[in-house]
């Protein structure tokens, strides 16, 4: 047998450079994802309200880039529409009382709504928008790193939003495991009446974590809006809230975990689009890959969690 | 007890006050969030440049207001009433079934197929389809609640997982094998022993509608899940499950069949309305020929209180607003998504208990611990 | 100018209060939870603040320690009147609280715990180093050992409250409320809680402590304040009052410390257990290797501090937890691959501890709750369909006869009082008619009426023939109500004995898990060997 044509197909279409670029490219969204699901489960709340931010945030991204021809306006209108989606969830579930998974369930689906109603109200157009005057994010090359082999374009060449992401992975880990706050956090998610005795303002942490949620999602979906497509397109959020979730589970609630399942996102997402130009297996097929893989791995994870306990079990047995 | 815990006692004595006028509360409560509903989506008119009272009367003449109309309104409201009570049993149930839409598709391209890939008398045929679709939406439902009953995945992150799935999949099916010609991605149309009558074929009435007898379908369900829900052995279970999944264990009735089968039943509800939709007003399975029907019947289960009457009494309206809304599209050019918003505005104001309390200047901070945080039973 | 001494007299007065609250009122909905309430507790002293559940002890404290505010009063701190509107105040003000239930974060350390919510910084950051350090010294100055770094899920119960009360000494509180912190601690742990007490009152802390055991006050406290139905009843010099006295006042009247009950008469055991073994809810053995014997006709009381296996147990009776190892039967049947269903049409029926999360659907309706061992059933349903009328005369039937107060049977259940949504949970199982009968913190939480109420329905329950296993934590409870006694220890039982011949000295002992003259492997299996148990008894 001739394995140099193997090694030619793995090499053409799974392990090349350019994959595992795309790889840590298109991860993003899903790491922001899942940062956003991790910040507020980790402050003990179910949040299923991702969805419905990541789209808000990719429209305003979109019309804040579009109005002030910048793709940092672009940036600093998701982001503040994150903060807004973000303490209006807040305000209702956490100091109205509403029950969230109604509130997320309801606002998921006011935000498919609200954002078609808004690109045909503001746009004129239906389905999705783009325009040249919508200023997206570049490439930027890191000059020096660029020139060392492997390394360099596996480093040097994404935009300012996957920086930004990387970044936020390691805020996101030193605030939780090294500063005050991240420990009280932690501790109104896992006992909010020993926190709440302690003096912490249980509430308070709770509804900035759910506004940290929303600024994290928005942000994924100023990546998918201004940095990925360069428009607006209905519904493209595509289910990656509920991905980022699953993410967080696989992550274990920890940041670097959530980097590195989100990878797996990437690299199903980076070999989509090989095999779509390929035109080797129909279209939907292809579509259908990152939610395969979320049931997945979901599967996987849940069934290796519980042979672990099991194997703990029995070892309890063995002491006695 | 539990020092920061509410004393049980006075909990319950608001609990009675408040199950006492809780009618006239819910009541007022839907009443009040409609009412704060309607005036932000006014705002919003303004802002799109339209007058708020116009299209709110061109809404209401649009459902109402002329017999095409009411029919439209009840080709609307057909499949929205379906996946309501879909909702509704696995809300009830305790399962957040978001996968609702997925289960729609599937028993629509089910009842599709068994349409037009097969000739039988209709007593069979008809019969046959819908059965089909309500196996392809109980089919569907099947793999995530496996999950959460085996594994104990959240339904949320599955069933939502699963809608993905079934577009893709339906489009595959609707593009190559099961697509009428190579050119368009729909299916053939079904066979005339399979479709439901529309009201315009048999009778003087609804005239350029497509409302068709799935309407009956649809009210016989809700109340066929409402006497279940009430009177059988099987809704007790469904109910108190859902009320309490910890006692009933405790009371020897068996968690995972009551899930399951509630899981099934709610799929094949909605999988028979995806089949009704198609057998009634479509005839063929064009691709993506309704996105929606599954999350606005989630929406029209929690706005109906999540029991079957609610939920199919807010179905209806929601179909008529939809009617008025789609004249809007056409004589105002106010896109119809304006009642989804509407709609959204209504469940946000009617969940949010605590808004209401605000509003009417009750002081929480003196009857409860000074912050509100953990819910505790423990006495 | 005043003259020096009258000065110096007025200070110490002044000084001498650590407390003062006047005029407390506290309000639920529906409830006065605190009536006109008068407290003083004097600089460096112990004061007992005893009541029944429900007199408002807890709600007092918890306005003291700024959980809740008060619709009225004034409250001074030594001496000044101050105003406590949430707890960081009442921590600023040297007030420290030690929970019932631990306020503790499992995953975290023992000095994160302690330090949490005023950890040492460093910049940005929590400084790591000096949290450690600053534990390990004030665990030294007040002589608490503990090892900062273990985490608190692998504590014991006695450590973890030291820890609490480290917790207050680290935000220097002068003034420390323990609510009811014997609870959970078995009689030797208690004894070294009262030493730790005491030497904080010897550095010079005052100490409010909340109980309802006679024994305690009368052991530790200076000074005694009683409250019943959320006011106070009078404050004593604890050495010119007596448990009688404390008793009475308590609850208003004479208090029947023992059930009339006639002797049992045992026949043939109903429920044989072998060598079971249970896991908890963390996977670890909580149930280690129990075998006992319960006869038809008798009350077998489980005595024990909470957490040593008792829940367990009695799930694994009940079907709800399977037993990883071990024989249950009842009348001889096997019964431990069985669905709880099937278990309760053997004869099983059991009043759960947890009341409002097993015992009831609080959102069901008073029917609902009544029917589930028998909805399935004729004449409460023929085929799929429930008889509605039948059901609703059932209901009817059974609030008559265990005098639920409710004004319909078809309102949900969160709209009745503790007392008697346990009275709904009992008529349920007792009308059931069973051959085993298992009850497990049956009064809990219940007034002195329900709780004489539903003593009362587990004797019937014996004597029209059922084999009762109680489960109770309150020993007094066990040693009223049972026939014969036994004592679970870290999910061992340590010991059987007749009532009769039970002390609680030595039951206390077996609680705490001493048991000298005991190997584990050779405690009777049940009433067959009671004269060594017998033998025990008198010895200690």
């Amino acid at each position: 047998m001739d394995w140099s044509g193997v090694l030619d197909v793995v090499q053409r279409y799974i392990l090349n450079v350019a994959n595992l670029q795309g790889m840590l490219r298109l991860a993003t969204p899903v790491i922001l994802a899942g940062l956003c699901a991790l910040i507020t489960d980790r402050a003990g709340i179910l949040n299923i309200a991702g969805e419905g931010m990541i789209l808000f945030g990719a429209w305003f991204a979109v019309a804040g880039s579009y109005f002030f021809s910048s793709s940092f306006a672009g940036l600093f209108a998701g982001i503040l529409t994150g903060l807004v989606i973000g303490g209006l969830f807040a305000l209702f579930s956490l100091k109205f009382r509403a029950n969230i998974i109604v509130m997320g369930i309801a606002i998921n689906t006011f935000a498919n709504a609200a954002t078609i109603f808004l690109t045909r109200a503001v746009f004129h157009v239906a389905g999705s928008f783009s325009d040249p005057k919508l200023q997206g994010f570049g490439p930027i090359n890191i000059p020096g790193l660029q020139s060392i082999p492997i390394l360099g374009p596996l480093l040097s060449g994404y935009t300012f939003v996957v920086y930004l992401t990387w970044a936020l992975v390691i805020l996101t880990a030193v605030f939780l495991y090294r500063t005050p706050w991240g420990l009280h956090l932690r501790a109104v998610g896992e006992n909010p009446q020993a926190a709440e005795t302690l003096g912490i303002n249980v509430g308070r942490i709770r509804f900035l974590a759910v506004m940290a949620s929303g600024v994290f999602a928005a942000l994924a979906g100023v990546y998918l809006s201004l940095a990925h497509l360069n428009g607006f397109v209905d519904l493209m959020s595509a289910g990656r809230g509920f991905i980022g979730m699953a993410v967080n589970t696989f992550g274990g609630g920890a940041p670097l975990g959530v980097f590195l399942s989100s990878l797996l996102f990437g690299f199903t997402d980076t070999i989509g689009f090989r095999l779509q130009a390929e035109r080797i297996i129909p279209v939907y097929f292809i579509q259908m890959l990152p939610y395969l893989v979320t049931l997945a791995a979901l599967t996987f994870f849940t069934v290796r969690r519980q042979r672990a306990l099991k194997a703990k079990i029995a070892t309890s047995h063995a002491g006695d | 007890m539990s020092s920061i815990s509410i004393p049980k006692k006075s909990g319950f004595l608001t609990n009675l006050q408040r199950s006492m006028g809780g009618v006239l509360r819910r009541s007022l409560t839907i009443f009040l969030s409609v009412f704060l509903a309607i005036i932000v989506g006014s705002i919003i008119m303004l802002l799109y440049g339209q007058n708020p009272i116009m299209i709110y009367k061109l809404l209401i003449m649009g459902a109402f207001g002329s017999q095409v109309g009411f029919f439209v309104t009840i080709q609307r409201a057909t499949p929205i009433i379906f996946t309501a009570v879909a909702s509704a049993l696995a809300f009830r149930t305790g399962v957040f079934n978001v996968g609702v839409e997925g289960q729609f598709f599937i028993g629509a391209i089910a009842g599709t197929y068994v349409g037009y890939a097969f000739k039988m008398p209709t007593i069979i045929h008809l019969p046959l389809s819908l059965l089909a679709g309500f196996a392809g939406g109980a089919l569907w439902a099947f793999f995530p609640t496996l999950m959460r009953q085996k594994l104990g995945v959240s339904e949320i992150i599955t069933t939502i997982m699963t809608n993905y799935l079934a577009t893709y999949l339906i489009s595959w099916l609707t593009t190559y094998p099961l697509a009428a010609s190579a050119v368009t991605s729909e299916t053939p149309f079904v066979q005339p022993t399979a479709v439901l009558p529309q009201f315009q074929e048999f009778t003087p009435f609804g005239k350029g509608t497509q409302a068709s007898v799935g309407i009956f379908i649809a009210l016989g369900v809700a109340f066929v899940m409402w006497y279940i829900f009430k009177r059988t052995k099987l809704g007790y279970e469904w109910r108190m499950v859902g009320l309490s999944s910890l006692f009933s264990e405790f009371g020897g009735i068996n968690l995972n069949k009551t899930f399951i089968g509630g899981m099934l039943v709610s799929g094949g509800i909605a999988g028979l309305g995806g089949a009704v939709e198609i057998l009634g007003v479509w005839r063929k399975y064009k691709n993506l020929f309704a996105v929606g029907f599954g999350f606005k019947g989630n929406l029209a289960a929690l706005l109906g209180g999540q029991n079957i009457i609610g939920s199919t009494v807010a179905a209806s309206l929601y179909g008529a607003m939809e009617s008025g809304a789609l004249g809007l599209e056409w004589n105002a050019g106010v896109p119809r998504q304006l009642i989804d918003i509407v709609v959204g505005l209504i469940i946000f104001f009617m969940a949010a208990e605590g808004m209401w309390d605000f509003l009417r200047k009750i002081k929480i901070a003196r009857g409860e611990p000074a912050r509100r945080t953990t819910e505790n039973l423990e006495v | 100018m005043l003259p020096s001494y009258i000065l110096h007299a007025q200070e110490i007065n002044y000084m001498a209060l650590a407390v003062e609250m006047i005029g407390i009122r506290k309000e639920f909905p529906g409830v006065v939870a605190n009536d006109n309430v008068n407290l003083s507790v004097e600089q460096g002293e112990i004061h007992a603040l005893v009541g029944e559940n429900g007199a408002g002890k807890t709600t007092l404290m918890n306005i003291l320690y700024g959980l809740y505010r008060a619709e009225a009063g004034t409250i001074k701190i030594r001496g000044k009147e101050v105003h406590i509107h949430r707890n960081s105040d009442a921590i600023t003000l040297g007030i420290g609280m030690v929970h019932q239930s631990f306020k503790l974060v499992p995953s975290f350390t023992v000095a994160e715990n302690i330090t949490l919510g005023a950890e040492p910084r460093k910049f940005i950051f929590t400084d790591r180093n000096a949290v450690r350090k600053n534990v390990q010294e004030i665990s030294e100055r007040f002589g608490l050992q503990v090892d900062p770094d273990t985490r608190i899920r692998d504590l014991p119960v006695g450590v973890q409250q030291r820890v609490e009360i480290l917790k207050a000494l680290y935000r220097n509180a002068d003034i420390l409320i323990l609510d009811e912190p014997t609870a959970v601690l078995t009689p030797q742990e208690t004894r070294d809680l009262f030493g730790v007490v005491r030497s904080l009152v010897a550095k010079g802390k005052t100490v409010i402590f909340i109980t309802h055991k006679f024994r305690e006050v009368m052991e530790i406290s200076n000074r005694v304040t009683v409250m019943r139905d959320g006011k106070v009843v009078a404050t004593k010099e604890t050495r010119d009052t007596n448990p009688a006295e404390l008793a009475r006042m308590m609850v208003g009247r004479e208090v029947l410390l023992r059930v009339d009950k006639e002797k049992a008469r045992p026949q043939e055991a109903v429920l044989q257990i072998q060598n079971l073994k249970v896991l908890d809810n963390r996977n670890l053995q909580a149930v280690r290797d129990v075998s006992l014997e319960v006869h038809k006709g008798e009350i077998l009381g489980i005595a024990g501090v909470e957490g040593n296996g008792q829940r367990e147990l009695v799930e694994a009776i009940v079907g709800l937890r399977p037993a990883i190892k071990g024989a249950i039967q009842v009348k001889g049947k096997e019964i431990t691959g069985l669905s709880v269903r099937d278990r309760r049409e053997t004869g099983i029926s059991c009043v759960p501890e947890d009341r409002y999360v097993r015992g009831v659907a609080l959102g069901a309706s008073i029917e609902d709750n009544l029917i589930v061992g028998n909805y399935f059933k004729e004449p409460m349903s023929k085929g799929q369909v429930l008889n509605l009328s039948k059901i609703a005369d059932f209901a009817r039937d059974m609030v008559k006869k265990f005098d639920v107060r409710t004004p319909g049977t078809t309102i949900p259940a969160f709209t009745l009082s503790g007392g008697n949504l346990q009275k709904v949970v009992l008529a349920r199982e007792i009308s059931a008619e069973p051959e085993l009968l298992i009850v497990a913190q049956p009064t809990r939480g219940l007034d002195v009426g329900s709780i004489e109420f539903v003593h009362r329905r587990i004797v019937e329950a014996r004597d029209k023939g059922a084999a009762v296993l109680l489960v109770s934590a309150e020993l007094e409870e066990v040693m009223s109500l049972s026939d014969r006694i036994s004592v679970i220890y870290e999910g061992r039982i340590v010991g059987t004995i007749d009532a009769d011949l039970a002390t609680e000295e030595g039951l206390g002992l077996w609680m705490a898990g001493v048991t000298d003259h005991h190997k584990p492997d050779e405690i009777p299996a049940a009433g067959d060997q009671l004269d060594i148990d017998q033998k025990e008894a008198n010895l200690v």
